[in-house]
């Protein structure tokens, strides 16, 4: 479910065409089943658009979904005193396929060194990291607030969504379940209009900006700190308008049905802290890692918290992918939030400086997320950290390893990005509606004009998807 | 209420329009490949009526600067024409181009570049544009030589500059610099480019010598295109610049790319591996040579091909 490609948008509309053919019959013959009838077409619609993502992906999203929903029926008939103690036996049951499909190679391979052949080269069926997240969610949610089980058509319909399986939002059963319990094909032109701002506000940040961040992206360089620096900077840019970008396009899509989903997205760079930064960066993961693991761990509370806080940045890292790169990425970011709240927070000191060293941990993790190969992540975290490397010669040769092209292309990306950042600070800071800016009627015009002449039309998959 | 939906699709389609309008007719790098590839084709067509069968090599840049036709003919008395066009075509489009002059008897020599044959076959924005201002879209939506097409939709909707093109196009207007680096009096009747332009060059050229399998079967696809149609096939690996420290290294790596090249086609036996270590011989960039080298390459191109010299496993694989 590629946002950015022109298939899934005909497929889609495809799809919605015949549901509402269907749904003009109905309305003829049997109006009273056109509330069934609605829920029977928008789960259809996603799992027609699931199974034209792969077949693998269609048949072990069903598998995981059907056996959260069956599951969950058979311990609620257990005495509620007794419910909790399987969850010990279910959470690692639905977990099964992801540990298989992403962290079995990198565990048995990679870790215990036992080299099965038959794991390598796993294909990671897409969005598994994400519904399996929201299915545990569910499950908890509904044992720990002893609520009752939806009917099965409304739960598959909470699952199956299809503009947040693939990518997130990860949505809670308190926020769209009771959406789905009546949702019906409605259209108001107020959902439309909001819906296709943040689609064409998503579409800008996906194929305008993340998508020429990409042609710039070349990780090659491992001595040069200049160029490592730079290289973090694109990639930093690129994954954040990547991510963003599925995440307005998954909110805008939905709001166009009339669902609203959570923004995953806050003005990330506009933050003064660690701390901050994880409050507006994947927000709905980052409140699923709350909820599921920090708080239950104890939170803040007692003289452990710092244990806490480290083991959710650490799970967070494996999340992000079976790797060391990301264990340490989750790592450092861990010892970054330690240190904001054990001593930074603190320090007074003015904004420009908290954001300015903020942002440079931040580029600094970045490197250990997109650095896949050890040996080369060593040696440019060690390059960065040689203060005898930062050379008049190191920046003149930084300078020379791309053509004046390629820094006229930067340097009008980073432009453009700047004034993007700029207006996603007023929304936040000014106005405190995320994007609001971005979304004025005028403000859109020019980003659709920017999209449809700057996109570079090469077909980059979300990076996400790899997670 | 409507209003924020339909002015956002008038600014698509409107902004989508001009830039119809601008690929089709504007775009100086798209007049220029028009022009040499309407060149190039006009001498194939002449080589076609003398009766005899003809050569036709093709490639990206690096072909268009490295072969001398009119040097072939006149010195070897070879009949041949230059397809070299850029590499950004990428290499479906190119081979298409190249396929739809032949006819029976004659020979086709494959000079894309390594990097074009490894990396993806995905039809680039650069070759659907040009597939679409030869009249040729079935080149990029037909799926043909094991290469799947794309929709008619995809191939609309890439009728735009582009990020790169844009801004680069836009630092030229404002500085004053040409809009194009060349201009089709570069390039001679058989197709052969020159250009004025000399920049230092710094090789080799890099490249992940593992052929996959998506491009095997391409490769294997054209070879059985052009058995089909009695067409004589080889390739012909273009020449790079390598300083002399790491012209063994770099032959290596040709050598491996090569070895799977050779078990799906037959491989012309250049015994320099693709690497030519003179840095006098390029002018502005690895792949482009000057006059002096490209009449090294032709001549060693015509002892090649009068012989029909191929190389076998066994002897490539020697080191």
């Amino acid at each position: 479910m590629n946002f950015a490609e022109v298939r899934f948008w005909q497929l889609a509309f495809l799809a919605l065409a015949v549901c509402l053919l269907g749904r003009l019959c109905v309305a003829a013959c049997r109006r009273e089943a056109l509330p069934v009838y609605d829920k029977l077409g928008l789960l259809g619609l996603g799992l027609f658009l699931l199974a034209s993502v792969s077949w693998l992906t269609f048949v072990i999203f069903l598998a995981v979904a059907l056996g959260t929903y069956y599951g969950m029926a058979w311990v609620l008939t257990r005495p509620e005193r007794l419910r909790r103690r399987y969850l010990w036996l279910f959470i690692p049951a639905q977990l099964s396929a992801l540990l298989y499909y992403k962290y079995a190679d990198f565990v048995c391979n990679g870790v215990l060194r036992l080299d099965f052949a038959s794991l390598h080269g796993l294909i990671i069926p897409a969005g598994i990291s994400f519904y399996t997240f929201q299915k545990i969610a569910f499950v908890l949610d509904t044992l720990v607030l002893n609520q009752r089980l939806p009917k099965l058509l409304d739960y598959l319909n909470f699952a199956a969504f299809f503009p947040q399986i693939v990518a997130g939002p990860i949505e809670r059963r308190h926020d769209l379940q009771p959406q789905m319990d009546t949702f019906r094909f409605r259209w108001s032109p107020q959902d439309l209009s909001q819906g296709t701002a943040l689609i064409a506000l998503g579409l800008y940040f996906k194929c305008c900006l993340a998508d020429n961040f990409a042609t710039l992206f070349d990780p090659s360089n491992t001595r040069n700190p200049f160029a490592i620096w730079i290289t973090s900077l694109i990639f930093g840019l690129r994954i954040y308008y990547d991510f963003a970008g599925y995440s307005l396009v998954a909110v805008g899509v939905a709001r166009c049905l009339g669902i609203r989903l959570t923004f995953n997205f806050n003005s990330p760079y506009a933050s003064t802290s660690i701390t901050e930064f994880w409050r507006r960066w994947h927000i709905t993961l980052s409140q699923w890692f709350r909820d599921y693991i920090y708080l239950p761990l104890g939170g803040k509370e007692g003289g452990r918290w710092w244990f806490n806080l480290l083991v959710v940045f650490l799970v967070s890292g494996v999340w992000h992918g079976a790797g060391w790169n990301f264990v340490i990425w989750g790592a450092l970011h861990g010892c970054m939030a330690l240190a904001h709240r054990a001593v930074l927070k603190r320090i007074a000191c003015p904004n420009w400086m908290a954001w300015g060293a903020t942002m440079t941990g931040v580029l600094v993790a970045w490197l250990c997320f997109y650095e896949t190969r050890s040996d080369a992540l060593q040696t440019k975290l060690v390059t960065l950290f040689t203060p005898s490397a930062y050379s008049l010669q190191a920046l003149r040769a930084s300078i020379a390893e791309r053509n004046p092209a390629d820094w006229s292309v930067f340097a009008a990306m980073l432009t453009l990005t700047a004034l993007t950042l700029l207006a996603e600070w007023r929304s936040t800071r000014v106005e405190g509606e995320p994007y609001s800016v971005l979304r004025h009627p005028r403000v859109l015009c020019l980003l659709v004009v920017l999209t449809v002449i700057l996109s570079p039309g090469k077909n980059n998959g979300f990076l996400y998807f790899a997670f | 209420m409507l209003r924020i939906p339909r002015y956002l699709l008038i600014a698509a389609l409107a902004t989508w329009g001009m830039s119809v309008l601008y690929t089709l007719r504007w775009n100086p790098e798209l007049r220029f490949l028009k022009a040499i590839a309407i060149k190039k084709e006009s001498w194939a067509r002449q080589l076609s009526t003398n009766g005899q069968p003809k050569t036709l090599i093709f490639g990206g840049s690096s072909c268009a600067f490295s072969i001398n036709g009119e040097r072939m003919l006149a010195r070897h008395g070879i009949p041949m024409v230059n397809f070299g066009l850029a590499a950004g075509h990428g290499p479906k489009v190119l081979t298409e181009e190249a396929l739809s002059h032949l006819s029976r008897g004659d020979t086709l020599l494959i000079a894309l570049e390594p990097a074009l044959v490894t990396e993806t076959l995905e039809p680039t924005p650069l070759g659907i544009q040009y597939a679409l201002i030869r009249n040729r879209v079935d080149w990029v939506v037909d799926s043909h030589l094991g290469v799947e097409g794309i929709s008619y939709a995809s191939a609309l909707l890439a009728l735009r500059p582009g990020g790169y093109h844009a801004i680069t196009l836009l630092g030229k207007v404002l500085s004053g610099q040409p809009l194009y680096r060349y201009q089709p009096s570069d390039v001679t009747p058989s197709g052969w480019q020159q250009t004025s332009v000399r920049r230092r060059v710094d090789g080799p050229p890099t490249f992940d010598p593992h052929v996959p399998p998506s491009s095997r079967a391409f490769l294997r696809s054209i070879a059985e295109a052009c058995a089909q149609r009695g067409i004589r096939v080889a390739y012909s690996l273009p020449w790079g610049y390598s300083p002399p420290d790491r012209a063994q290294e770099q032959r290596e790596r040709c050598r491996t790319f090569l070895l799977q090249v050779l078990e799906e086609m037959p491989v012309l036996k250049d015994p320099l591996l693709g690497v030519h270590g003179v840095v006098e011989d390029y002018a502005d960039t690895v792949w482009h040579l000057t006059e002096s080298g490209a009449a090294k390459r032709t001549d060693s191109l015509a002892a090649q091909l009068s012989q029909w010299s191929l190389w076998t496993r066994e002897d490539l694989a020697k080191p």
